[in-house]
C-alpha cells in the first residue's frame, strides 16, 4: 500500500494505491488523518490505484469520514476500479461516501 | 524448531535423549537423537538443511567422539528422510539407515509417488539404505502387528512395528516404554488421508495393534513425527479419533499432483470468494452499526458491531493472502496453498457465529459463506462436494430469487410492536442492502412448468451470486431466459454491461457446475443446461 500526496488544480489528493487490508490499514488511517488535518474543506482520496479494500480498510475510510463530518466537511472518494466500487455497492457504503469518477470531477465537487 | 537439549531417555537410565520439535507443517519432521555409550541413533533426519546441520552440530559437541550407528525411518514421506538422500554428510550413513524394504526400494528407485517427492517439490537422488526391515516373512506378534527386533553395535535394542496405512512401509520403534510412532496421529487428516500409498484398511488394522500394545508394553509417552510428545492415554484417545477419521472416509480420491494443483486452484478461487463474502458481511455490520449510531441508537450499534470478529477475519485473510501471493510467484507448491487455505477456512469457520450474524446478515449470504467453506473442506479432505438434484422449477425459482432481491421482501418493520423489535429489524432491515435497482431483472420463461434436475439450493445461490456481481459492477439490466432445448433446460442470466472479473466467473462456473448444470458460456452471459425433468404443474 502506498499513499502520496499529489496536486490538481491548485487542490491537493491523497492517491491511494495497492492494498489496505489488516497489515496496511493502521498506516493508511495515519496517513490520510494527517493529510485531512493539514487541509481545509473536504478531504480528496484517489483510488485509481487500490487493488483491494478489505473491510478493515473501509472502517478506516469511515473513521476519517466521522471524523470530518463533525467540522461540515467530507471524504470524497474518486476512480474507484470496478472491483473496489463494488465492494463499495455491495457493503452499502456508497450511501455513506461521496463518490466520483475522476479526481477532476472530484475537484470540481470540491469547489 | 525447538531444541530440548539431552536429557534421560524415559525410562532408561542407560539412554540419553535429544529431541528437535518443529512446529507442525509439511516441510519438516521432527528428529530425535538417543545414545548409549557404545550407540547414536537417529530417527528421521527430517528434510532441511538447517535442521540436518543442527542434529550434527549435537553430534558434533558430544562429550565422546560418537559416530552415528543408526538411522531409522519411521517411513520415507520426504519431510521425514529428505536429508538422508540430499545432505552430503547425512548420506554418508546411509548404509546405517534402516526402513522398511518397501521404503529402502522407493529410495533406491527415486519413487516420486511414494516419498511425495513430486507433491512437496523435492528432487531425489537414488540412494542406497544399508538395513531393510521386514524383508523375510514376519509373523505379526502378539498385537497383530509384524515386529523385528534390531540390534545396534554397541548392543542397543530397539523393537520395530510394521504399521502400514499411511503409507506402506510406515514403522513405529520401540524403545522400553517409549514409542517413535511417525505419522500415525495425522493418517486420518484431511490432506493428509489419501496420499499416494495411504490405505484405509491396513491403517485401521494397525491403529488397533498400536492402541493394544501401548496399553500392553505400558508406553509411556508417543514421540509423534510432528509436534510435542503425547504421553500414552492423550495418545490411546487419539488414536480412537484418527480411526473414527478413516472409517468416515470411505471412497477418498488419491492425492495426486494433479488433483492437488486442481485443489489449489479451486482454493483460490474459493478463498477469494470467502474473502469478498465477508468483506461484504463485514462491512454490512459495519455499515448498520454506523447508521444506528447516526440513528442515536448507541447501543444497538454497539451490540451489532460485535456479532464478528472483523479484525481477527480481516487477519486471517491477510495472512492467506499474502501467502498466496508467494505462492503465485512461485514459492511454495500447491499442497502447501491447499493446507494453508484449510488451516485458514478452518480458523474463520470456527470463528462465525451463524446466530449472531443472522441479527443484520440476510440468511443466503451466511449460507453462500458456509457453502465455499464446506466446499473447499469436502474438496481438501479428498472428496467431491455434492449436488442433491431433483425435479425443480427453474421459472419458479428465479420469480423467487429475483423478488427476494428487494429489500422489502419480507419486511418486518410495520409488525415490530416494541421498541426494541423495531431497532432489531430496522438492523436487518439495513444489513439488506439494495444492490440490485428494482424492476431491473426480468425473468422470461418459454413454459412455466418446466422442469430441469438440479440441486435447488446450489443454484439459488449461484444465482444470487451472479445477479448480484452483475449488479454490483453496475448492471441495470438483467435478463434470465429459460427454454427447452430437446431433453434440456437452457437457462441464460445475461446482461449488456461488463461482466464480473475472470476469477470470479471461473468460480461462478463451478458454483453452476455443482448445481447440476453444464455451463456453455460465462462472460456476461451466463448459459447452463440441465437435464430435462418430469414437468412439474
Amino acid at each position: 500500500m502506498e499513499i502520496t500526496i499529489a496536486e490538481t488544480g491548485g487542490v491537493r489528493f491523497a492517491d491511494l494505491s495497492g492494498r489496505i487490508d489488516s497489515t496496511t490499514a493502521p498506516e493508511a488511517e495515519t496517513i490520510l488523518r494527517s493529510f485531512a488535518g493539514e487541509q481545509e474543506g473536504d478531504v480528496i482520496v484517489n483510488c485509481a490505484g487500490l487493488d483491494y479494500i478489505s473491510s478493515g480498510g473501509l472502517r478506516i475510510l469511515l473513521v476519517i469520514e466521522k471524523e470530518l463530518k463533525g467540522s461540515g466537511r467530507h471524504v470524497i472518494l474518486c476512480g474507484l476500479r470496478t472491483k473496489v466500487e463494488k465492494i463499495f455497492r455491495l457493503t452499502g457504503f456508497t450511501s455513506i461516501f461521496t463518490i466520483e469518477k475522476t479526481v477532476n470531477d472530484a475537484v470540481a465537487h470540491h469547489r | 524448531m525447538k531444541a530440548e537439549g539431552w536429557s534421560r531417555l524415559a525410562g532408561e537410565e542407560d539412554l540419553s535423549f535429544y529431541p528437535m520439535i518443529r512446529k507442525i507443517d509439511v516441510l519438516s519432521s521432527n528428529s530425535f537423537l538417543i545414545s548409549s555409550d557404545d550407540d547414536l541413533i537417529l530417527i528421521d533426519p527430517g528434510a532441511i538443511p538447517k535442521q540436518a546441520d543442527a542434529i550434527l552440530s549435537v553430534i558434533a559437541d558430544l562429550p565422546q567422539t560418537q559416530n552415528v550407528t543408526g538411522i531409522l525411518l519411521t517411513h520415507t514421506h520426504v519431510d521425514h528422510c529428505h536429508s538422508l538422500v540430499s545432505h552430503p554428510r547425512l548420506r554418508s550413513f546411509a548404509d546405517r539407515a534402516y526402513s522398511h524394504v518397501s521404503g529402502v526400494k522407493a529410495l533406491k528407485t527415486e519413487d516420486y509417488g511414494v516419498t511425495q517427492a513430486t507433491l512437496l517439490g523435492k528432487r531425489l537422488s537414488p540412494t542406497l539404505l544399508g538395513n531393510p526391515l521386514f524383508s523375510g516373512n514376519q509373523e505379526s506378534g502378539k498385537y497383530g502387528l509384524p515386529e523385528e527386533t534390531i540390534s545396534f553395535p554397541g548392543d542397543l535394542e530397539i523393537i520395530a512395528y510394521h504399521t502400514p496405512g499411511h503409507s506402506p512401509e510406515s514403522i513405529c520403534y520401540r524403545i522400553g516404554e517409549n514409542l517413535f510412532i511417525g505419522d500415525t496421529l495425522f493418517a486420518g487428516s484431511p490432506g493428509i488421508a489419501g496420499m499416494v500409498g495411504y490405505s484405509r484398511e491396513d491403517l485401521l488394522k494397525s491403529l488397533y495393534g498400536l492402541k493394544k500394545m501401548i496399553t500392553g508394553e505400558r508406553i509411556s509417552v508417543c514421540h509423534s513425527g510432528h509436534g510435542k510428545p503425547i504421553q500414552a492415554q492423550d495418545a490411546i484417545r487419539s488414536i480412537d479419533l484418527v480411526a473414527k477419521q478413516v472409517r468416515e472416509l470411505d471412497g477418498i480420491e488419491t492425492h495426486t499432483p494433479g488433483r492437488m494443483r486442481e485443489t489449489a486452484l479451486f482454493a483460490e478461487d474459493l478463498m477469494a470468494e470467502i474473502d469478498e463474502t465477508l468483506t461484504i458481511i463485514s462491512g454490512r455490520i459495519t455499515y448498520v452499526s454506523h447508521m444506528l449510531d447516526e440513528l442515536e441508537e448507541g447501543a444497538s450499534a454497539g451490540e451489532i458491531s460485535t456479532v464478528l470478529d472483523s479484525a481477527a477475519v480481516d487477519d486471517l485473510l491477510a495472512r492467506y493472502n499474502s501467502f498466496a501471493e508467494e505462492y503465485r510467484r512461485g514459492a511454495h507448491q500447491p499442497i502447501l496453498l491447499a493446507l494453508n487455505a484449510a488451516n485458514i477456512a478452518g480458523k474463520i469457520d470456527r470463528l462465525i457465529d451463524r446466530g449472531g450474524l443472522g441479527v443484520v446478515i440476510e440468511p443466503w449470504l451466511i449460507d453462500h459463506l458456509d457453502e465455499l467453506i464446506n466446499d473447499y473442506m469436502t474438496l481438501f479432505r479428498g472428496f467431491r462436494p455434492v449436488a442433491t438434484l431433483r425435479d425443480c422449477n427453474p421459472a419458479a425459482l428465479c420469480r423467487n430469487i429475483v423478488d427476494s432481491l428487494d429489500p422489502r421482501h419480507a419486511d418486518q418493520l410495520l409488525e415490530s410492536a416494541s421498541a426494541d423489535d423495531f431497532a432489531a429489524s430496522l438492523a436487518l432491515r439495513m444489513g439488506r442492502v439494495q444492490v440490485v435497482n428494482e424492476g431491473s431483472v426480468t425473468v422470461c420463461a418459454a413454459d412455466e412448468n418446466l422442469s430441469a434436475i438440479m440441486d435447488p439450493n446450489r443454484f439459488e445461490r449461484a444465482t444470487r451470486t451472479l445477479i448480484t456481481q452483475y449488479a454490483a459492477c453496475g448492471a441495470d439490466d438483467i435478463s434470465i431466459v429459460i427454454h427447452e432445448d430437446y431433453n434440456s433446460i437452457m437457462i441464460r442470466i445475461a446482461t449488456a454491461d461488463t461482466p464480473p472479473d475472470t476469477r470470479q466467473l471461473r468460480y461462478l462456473r463451478k458454483a453452476f457446475a455443482l448445481s447440476g448444470g453444464t455451463v456453455l458460456r460465462s462472460d456476461n452471459r451466463m448459459v447452463v443446461r440441465y437435464p430435462a425433468g418430469r414437468t412439474i404443474i
